[in-house]
């Protein structure tokens, strides 16, 4: 396969071609069995990375019959049959939204949310911008370190069950570990969480002023941070930068602009 | 509590373990599915799926999580509802008529595609850091001028042949994989 061959492959997949290159790139693929491996090993590979596709496997491929048999296997109706039970059972908790006083602290929301929607004229405040926006899955794992140590899995399950304090007391404590980006924005994000703006901040300029891959996700954890921290003006220049250099979340960073008050 | 312990306790669906499981990863899937357009019966649906699928492929072939269980957990729930959002059929959630959750035609395809996903990211984690930044924007269509501008490249051909070279590295990884194999007849 010659590097003509890969360019045309990664057009094809990313919709570069025409459909009279598509088509004719297509019956060479037909035609070329060690061209259509090529073709087959850059679509998974294509679409294992990207998160917003996802290619589906069929009930021709060579290990359905085994998984298919495994999942009619007595253990998997038996555990279906529990969780089925469970989502029934009378002592099951019942969700936030179907219980009766909150639904009169949900009216009174509402009725706040109405007054605070006129009174800053349709715009949403900062704390309620700062939890629309903020999302922790932005966030890289750190388990794949976990193979070769194990504190990185550890500091995660803190991390992610909300755990903020034990999570940085036990990061103080292992403060040799290796620079690493995800640690300084679940440090920072930690922080946050505690309403520690000014080391939340602190954080993630630590980060910026990295050589770390992911530092520029520093600026924009920094702007959410200025926002709940209601630092609106220091968060839109923030903002701003991300937009004007085209960093990470950018398109966000544009709509969280025309979203602050 | 190591992992395969959890599996097991799936397959004995052991109450004391799936209890725990929903009462502390539950809330994060629900968190993540209404964060992306879904609602809290998706969430729980998409939970339900994830534990039978994870049971699903234990009991097709034993494989070893090499993460905590709970992260691999919300993984999987994480792929689980893309792969919703992706499939061309719409889901039906209204109260009155609720979609089946327990398919195993669609478990056994779901645990397969779990499986290929492990292999692609594992193959991944082994490149250089530079290659999975270069690859991670290339994969997601970001333009070749997008990339050269983020990842500071002198021009869009120095851009080209560093995704070719970061493509190649992650192809001869997954070659070597012993799982490609069957992959490859995918």
């Amino acid at each position: 396969m010659t590097n003509q061959d890969l360019k045309e492959i990664s057009a094809l997949l990313r919709g570069e071609l025409s459909a009279e290159e598509a088509q004719s790139l297509q019956n060479r693929l037909e035609a070329d069995p060690e061209l259509m491996e090529n073709y087959l090993l850059e679509k998974q590979q294509f679409t294992a990375l990207d998160e917003s596709q996802w290619l589906k496997a069929n009930t021709a491929d060579k290990d359905f019959k085994k998984f298919h048999n495994a999942a009619q296997s007595d253990a998997v109706k038996n555990l279906n049959q529990h969780l089925e039970t469970r989502k029934h059972s009378p002592t099951k908790v019942v969700p936030l939204y179907q219980r009766t006083y909150f639904k009169w602290v949900a009216a009174v929301a509402v009725i706040a949310l109405v007054i605070s929607g006129i009174l800053l004229g349709g715009q949403d405040d900062p704390q309620t911008l700062y939890a629309q926006y903020i999302d922790m899955d932005d966030v890289p794992t750190l388990t794949v370190r976990s193979d070769r140590d194990s504190i990185y899995g550890i500091l995660e399950n803190q991390f992610q069950n909300g755990n903020y304090q034990e999570f940085l007391s036990n990061l103080k404590e292992n403060d040799t570990l290796p620079a690493n980006a995800s640690l300084l924005l679940y440090e920072g994000l930690a922080y946050n969480e505690l309403n520690d703006a000014p080391k939340a901040i602190e954080t993630f300029d630590e980060l910026i002023a990295s050589d770390l891959i992911d530092a520029p996700r520093g600026y924009w954890f920094k702007a959410l941070a200025l926002i709940k921290s209601e630092d609106v003006n220091e968060a839109k220049t923030v903002l701003e930068f991300i937009v004007n250099n085209n960093l990470y979340n950018a398109d966000k960073a544009k709509e969280l602009l025309s979203d602050l008050p | 509590m190591d992992p395969t312990k959890y599996l097991e306790a799936l397959v004995n669906a052991n109450s004391k373990i799936i209890d725990q499981l929903y009462d502390k990863e539950l809330p994060k899937v629900t968190r993540f599915v209404m964060q992306n357009n879904g609602g809290q019966q998706d969430a729980e649906d998409i939970f339900q799926k994830a534990l039978l699928q994870l049971t699903t492929r234990y009991v097709a072939e034993p494989f070893e999580i090499k993460s905590s269980f709970e992260a691999y957990l919300f993984t999987v729930c994480k792929n689980l509802w893309r792969r919703e959002l992706n499939s061309k059929k719409p889901r039906v959630t209204n109260a009155t008529h609720l979609e089946p959750v327990y398919d195993p035609e669609d478990l056994a395809l779901s645990a397969m595609e779990q499986k290929r996903w492990d292999l692609f990211k594992a193959c991944f984690e082994l490149l250089s850091e530079n290659c999975k930044a270069v690859l991670q924007l290339f994969f997601n269509k970001v333009s070749y001028a997008d990339i050269v501008s983020r990842l500071g490249y002198n021009s869009e051909t120095v851009a080209r042949q560093r995704v070719f070279k970061c493509k190649a590295k992650l192809t001869e990884f997954v070659k070597k994989d012993r799982s490609f194999k069957a992959l490859r007849e995918l």
